[in-house]
């Protein structure tokens, strides 16, 4: 089956689970932005966890050449096939030369697409995921996003039958994107080196997601937390790390973060919160709140047997 | 969590993850420190999936680091990332108390050896034009340009750490003389190979990228391996390099070689 790509949208993507240890040759991590909407696209596309897909900025359209199984996922996504509005989280059939468009109802928000199959995609440093910057992964695997009139190649997965009962995700168990919930953030790296001054103003202001946001980081805006530290060491930064430079405006590091830095860190999000500030647009506010690593634990051990139970009962 | 061996500190980075903080008498022994620590526990991941592929498991299995994500080194320091589903930040700090502190020893002892039998030389043409603030690291050093090139090519430099970019090798340590600040404002490209320094580092970048390096020159030695689908770094931490002067006529004959 091919996928042609009518419009590709402000900025889309072909990612999979990302580049697991190489992250000590500089190659960086990679991987979804929103890995709960990816995990729930491929799940509810019959696919197993870690099957490319793609992940879109603005409207996408493709066409596809097959009757095929399809799902869209991610914050507040809309879907509509042939001009007729389908549900998202929820499997779809679509039938051969229809078209599909897709997107987030919020600019700057990625929607998921799965597409039921064995994806011809190649792998680059064992990952198909594309980084720009590092000219890795994508349809070519040299890095290259997806552009109009791109073709890509899915084979037809035979072990899903004809009768199969389609997957939904009943509409209260979405995961909520939105921020009237703070995001928890864990204490590490040089926490200890802030202030109790900058802590505190830390966890009591208020952020404004600014326009410098992209796989590597999201820059906020807000209250100054500035440290005490001026010169350190380069070390690996984790996913979600919260690095304070000179101006003491805090960085959340993402997917496609440097593996390197010497900026100090506050710590880092949650990871059951990243996802969420991953789909933030620029101008919306967030709080922070800290929380220790037992608790962190713990809240991510019941996220993740949430969903697990979700699954068995939409099988 | 308390600090033991060469370990100077140990702190959360996050929900599943530790960063180790290695000491030592200088930067090259905390270095070195960290890097025994991650040969262990490779060689332990190692010996463990040599066992599972055997048709008889011998050992103990119950002490496979399953739990094990990935680690991250840099100069000083070993992250240290770990599946939340399988054990928590005590139960990886446990483990590495017990990481045999005898096979980190042999271990270190190997890779000593490995290291003394193969110097790197990286060839590089000096003053190339579109790669070059030699005059402006003359001006900061008071050197002469050719005292520069002399220095930068005097001595063995020793790979500390791997990152930031594929392929980028942070080296070091450069003669104190010619230690020089960053530019005041980042170059938005720098060319690929170009070779750098800034404070007591050197570095060669691995593509074309933006940076804030002091540039001397240009070389075709690659920093990424490229074998079909898959690109790894040519160096790695440990490694020790040798600059080596060469003209734009073996520098341009280089890049065919590589090419």
């Amino acid at each position: 089956m091919r996928i042609n790509v009518l419009s590709k949208g402000l900025f889309s993507l072909i990612i999979d689970k990302g580049r697991v240890g190489k992250q000590r040759e500089g190659f960086c991590e990679s991987g979804p932005m929103d890995s709960n909407a990816y995990d729930w696209a491929n799940f509810l596309a019959f696919n197993l966890d870690g099957t490319p897909c793609i992940e879109a900025i603005g409207e996408m359209q493709i066409r596809v050449d097959e009757d095929c199984v399809i799902a869209v996922t991610g914050r507040e996504p809309s879907l509509d096939i042939d001009g007729i509005a389908q549900a998202v989280y929820q499997s779809q059939k679509v039938s051969a030369g229809a078209t599909i468009t897709f997107k987030s109802a919020l600019l700057g928000s990625k929607a998921y697409l799965a597409i039921c199959g064995n994806w011809q995609v190649p792998k680059a440093v064992g990952s198909a995921c594309t980084v720009v910057r590092e000219q890795l992964g994508g349809l070519d695997g040299k890095g290259c996003v997806l552009k109009d009139g791109d073709c890509i190649e899915v084979l037809a997965n035979t072990r899903v039958k004809d009768n199969a009962k389609m997957r939904t995700l009943a509409q209260q168990h979405i995961d909520d994107y939105g921020f009237i919930e703070s995001i928890r953030v864990i204490p590490g790296y040089q926490f200890t080196s802030f202030s109790t001054v900058a802590v505190r103003t830390f966890e009591t202001s208020t952020y404004t997601v600014s326009s410098s946001i992209d796989r590597m980081g999201f820059r906020l805006t807000g209250e100054s937390v500035a440290s005490d530290i001026e010169n350190m060491r380069s070390e690996a930064i984790h996913l979600g790390a919260i690095q304070v430079p000179g101006d003491g405006q805090p960085i959340v590091m993402m997917r496609d973060r440097q593996t390197l830095g010497g900026y100090p860190k506050l710590g880092c999000v949650s990871p059951c919160d990243i996802s969420r500030l991953a789909q933030a647009v620029p101008g919306e506010k967030v709080n922070f709140v800290f929380q220790d690593e037992e608790e962190a634990r713990a809240d991510w051990l019941l996220m993740t047997s949430r969903r697990r139970r979700l699954q068995g009962e939409i099988l | 969590m308390q600090a033991f061996g060469c370990i100077k500190r140990i702190v959360t980075a996050g929900a599943d993850a530790i960063i180790v903080y290695f000491d030592g008498a200088n930067l090259d022994e905390a270095n070195s420190a960290c890097h025994q620590m991650l040969a262990a526990i490779d060689a332990k991941q190692e010996h463990i999936a040599h066992i599972d592929v055997g048709k008889k498991p011998e050992g103990d299995t119950s002490t496979r680091w399953s739990w094990l994500r990935e680690c991250v080194p840099s100069y000083d320091s070993l992250l240290i990332i770990f599946d939340m589903a399988l054990i928590d930040s005590h139960g990886v700090y446990l483990a590495l108390r017990e990481l045999d502190a005898e096979n980190i020893y042999r271990l270190s002892t190997a890779s000593e050896q490995r290291v003394k039998t193969s110097v790197v030389e990286i060839p590089v043409w000096y003053g190339a034009p579109n790669a070059s603030d030699l005059s402006i690291v003359s001006k900061k050093t008071s050197l002469s340009i050719e005292e520069v090139i002399a220095l930068h090519t005097s001595t063995t430099y020793k790979v500390y750490a791997v990152g930031f970019s594929p392929g980028f090798a942070y080296m070091g340590d450069i003669p104190e003389a010619l230690k020089c600040a960053r530019l005041g404002t980042p170059r938005k490209r720098v060319p690929k190979g170009a070779v750098a320094i800034a404070d007591r580092q050197t570095a060669v970048y691995p593509s074309e990228s933006p940076g804030g390096w002091n540039l001397l020159g240009l070389t075709a030695f690659d920093m990424l391996l490229h074998k079909d689908q898959h690109s790894e770094s040519r160096l790695r931490a440990g490694d020790v390099v040798k600059f080596v002067s060469i003209t734009e006529q073996e520098y341009k004959a280089g890049l065919q070689v590589e090419l």
